[in-house]
């Protein structure tokens, strides 16, 4: 799997596009992807179309810099399900 | 609260998979058997063929109504879990494809049911599409249906090995059935010859296409033990391994043997055949759950890791625990700092730091698994003993399942009366407590059980069978198991304990099994193998290891 942020990447604020893209077809109208912020709110992002069927790609926007977790999940086409967390600096 | 939930779900996922599966090849093995194996053929009575046809028939709706039930629990199951963690309404995971393809097998599997108390003459017909349909609304939840690159060569070999699964470990229970019903050799010697054809371009198309996929699915040499999947691939690999043996040995007896030498070898090796053919199906369920090794590329476990945690070393038979801010002794990497909460400066193989809590629950369990192996590599080394016929005393190994029981009340429950300051009566309320003095009551039933049925010398009576019937299923739940998404590595280095444990508890059971079962003469080779299988499980306990 790939991430934009990177796995404990520092990113530049406030506004950041975040993509992830996996090994697999994924169904984005039943996929999620969750910022957890540095206080522990969490808060669900909106997730543009899908340019291609193993990517999911959204923005986040008025990050205040700190620690940031990104926590996904997503369903493939087969029906299996994964989750996972990108933790992240905005700086 | 709630990811426990999700993963308790995500286990009932896989069982109820494992279930699907296993019915699925039942209906697709039958199927074929009703329609093309068990035919009326000049020469071969009529009503013999006609009693193998009705009960064929029934075993058929049976399995069709497994499917549809488990498929029906399956689904909700899933769709629980999605629309719990997506937090989506019942609407939202309708259009899902694993809950289309499941609807469509649902309804496939009911239509059976109806089609195969009907006409026989439209059921023929009618049974061969609704397996088809089945079998491809089935490939629409596999890997293949998932994969970015060469889906379709992948769907179509997974088509492949999926109906070849079916056609031959799913008709086998068939032909066992059917070699029951007939009563005479000539139809059982017809059918028997029907499906062992039909068997042998089963078994070529499904190493082909199964070979094929291991490649595409594993992808290096060194995932096939570095990764979950891989291990898995090699466990089924194993089994198939083991089942062509038998199948040789069939073949053989069909070709060398006299007619009425051959047939009751033959049915005994195809009810052990039936036992580790549903074991595969088992861990193929496990295996769809798991990632391929291909996409694990970054978490696939080191020949050098694998060498540091399975070398053997002198088994911890004492429970020293690490104290509090202790300098310890253990871990894989650097030992030369306090460990505690604050400061957990010993990482498993993920990464994850050891706190002294886990890597004293580590210990603990280090402990336990090593005592077990002593108690097991005591049993199968004086059950070998027993089989030299020169120490008649060694019979009474089953006694050692005592040890077992009396371990597990004194070691399980370390709070708990004599050992603890909770009294016996209150640590009935724990509901682990509960389930650790249930299986210590269990195994003490057992032992006085297989005593007794190994002291009235019972060879073929249904209560001699229960022991290895329960070394084979317990064998097969090792095999049969969800895998966790999160430290991946360490939980692949328990995987490569437990799997070949597994492995060798099932051919452990249906070694027992075949020399409860064949003719007094052909028991020689089982006899042995199944004690041996013992003696390799409690050295694997002896060097089990979790740092």
């Amino acid at each position: 799997m790939e991430s934009t942020p990177k796995l404990n990447s520092s990113v530049q604020g406030p506004d950041i596009a975040i993509a992830l893209r996996y090994n697999v077809r994924i169904d984005g109208g039943r996929s999620r992807i969750r910022l957890v912020s540095p206080d522990g709110k969490v808060s669900t992002l909106t997730l543009a179309s899908q340019t291609t069927p193993d990517t999911l790609q959204t923005r986040a926007t008025g990050l205040q810099p700190g620690a940031y977790k990104l926590q996904w999940q997503v369903l493939a086409s087969d029906g299996h399900m994964s989750r996972g967390e990108i933790p992240f600096t905005v700086t | 609260m709630l990811l426990k939930l999700v993963d308790l779900f995500a286990f009932l996922s896989v069982i109820l998979r494992a279930g699907t599966l296993v019915f699925q090849s039942v209906l697709l093995g039958g199927v074929l058997f009703v329609v093309w194996v068990a035919r009326t053929s000049p020469g071969v009575p009529t009503d013999s063929i006609a009693r193998i046809q009705a009960s064929s028939w029934r075993l058929l709706r049976i399995s069709a109504i497994g499917l549809a039930i488990s498929q029906l629990l399956y689904l909700y199951v899933n769709s629980a879990v999605l629309m719990v963690t997506a937090e989506i309404g019942f609407d939202g995971g309708v259009g899902a494809n694993f809950f289309i393809s499941g609807c469509i097998v649902l309804t496939a599997a009911l239509m059976t049911a109806v089609v195969a108390s009907g006409s026989k003459n439209v059921a023929k017909y009618a049974l061969p599409v609704l397996a088809l349909v089945v079998m491809g609304a089935s490939v629409m939840t596999n890997h293949a249906a998932s994969r970015i690159e060469g889906r379709p060569a992948l769907i179509v070999l997974s088509c492949i090995h999926e109906l070849a699964t079916g056609f031959w470990i799913g008709g086998l229970p068939f032909l066992v059935l059917g070699l029951y019903r007939a009563k005479d050799i000539t139809t059982q010697w017809y059918v028997t010859e029907r499906f062992s054809r039909m068997a042998l371009v089963c078994v070529g198309f499904l190493v082909l296409s199964g070979t094929v996929m291991s490649v595409l699915y594993i992808g290096s040499w060194s995932a096939v033990l570095g990764t979950a999947y891989g291990v898995m691939v090699g466990a089924k690999a194993t089994m198939l391994a083991a089942l062509l043996v038998l199948g040789a040995v069939n073949f053989l007896l069909l070709r060398n043997t006299k007619k009425e030498n051959a047939l009751p070898r033959l049915r005994r090796l195809i009810e052990a055949e039936v036992g580790i053919g549903i074991t595969v199906i088992l861990t193929a369920a496990s295996l769809t759950s798991q990632p391929p090794a291909v996409d694990q590329v970054s978490e696939t476990v080191t020949w050098h890791q694998i060498y540091q945690r399975f070398k053997p070393t002198v088994p911890r038979l004492t429970y020293e625990y690490v104290a509090e801010a202790a300098t310890p002794t253990v871990g894989t990497e650097s030992a030369s700092n306090p460990v505690t909460p604050q400061n957990p400066l010993i990482y498993n193989v993920d990464g994850v730091p050891l706190t002294t809590r886990l890597i004293n629950n580590s210990i603990e369990s280090e402990s336990n698994h090593h005592w077990m192996g002593v108690v097991v590599l005591a049993m199968g080394l004086l059950a070998l003993l027993a089989r030299t016929g020169k120490a008649p005393w060694a019979e009474y190994w089953p006694l050692l399942l005592i040890g077992i029981a009396i371990f597990i009340f004194l070691q399980a429950d370390t709070e708990c009366w004599p050992v603890g300051w909770k009294s016996f009566g209150a640590c009935w309320a724990d509901p682990e407590v509960f389930q650790h003095r249930m299986a210590a009551l269990v195994c003490v039933g057992f032992a006085i059980f297989e005593l007794r049925v190994r002291q009235q010398k019972r060879d073929g009576g249904g209560m001699a069978l229960v022991f290895p019937l329960m070394c084979a299923i317990g064998g097969a739940v090792l095999l049969t198991h969800s895998h966790a998404i999160t430290n991946v590595k360490e939980n692949l280095l328990v995987e490569l304990s437990h799997v070949p444990m597994g492995l060798i508890a099932v051919f452990a059971g249906w070694a027992r099994w075949l020399e409860l079962r064949l003719p007094a003469e052909d028991r020689r080779i089982p006899s042995w193998i199944w004690p041996f299988c013992f003696v390799l499980i409690g050295a694997g306990l002896l060097n089990y290891r979790e740092m």
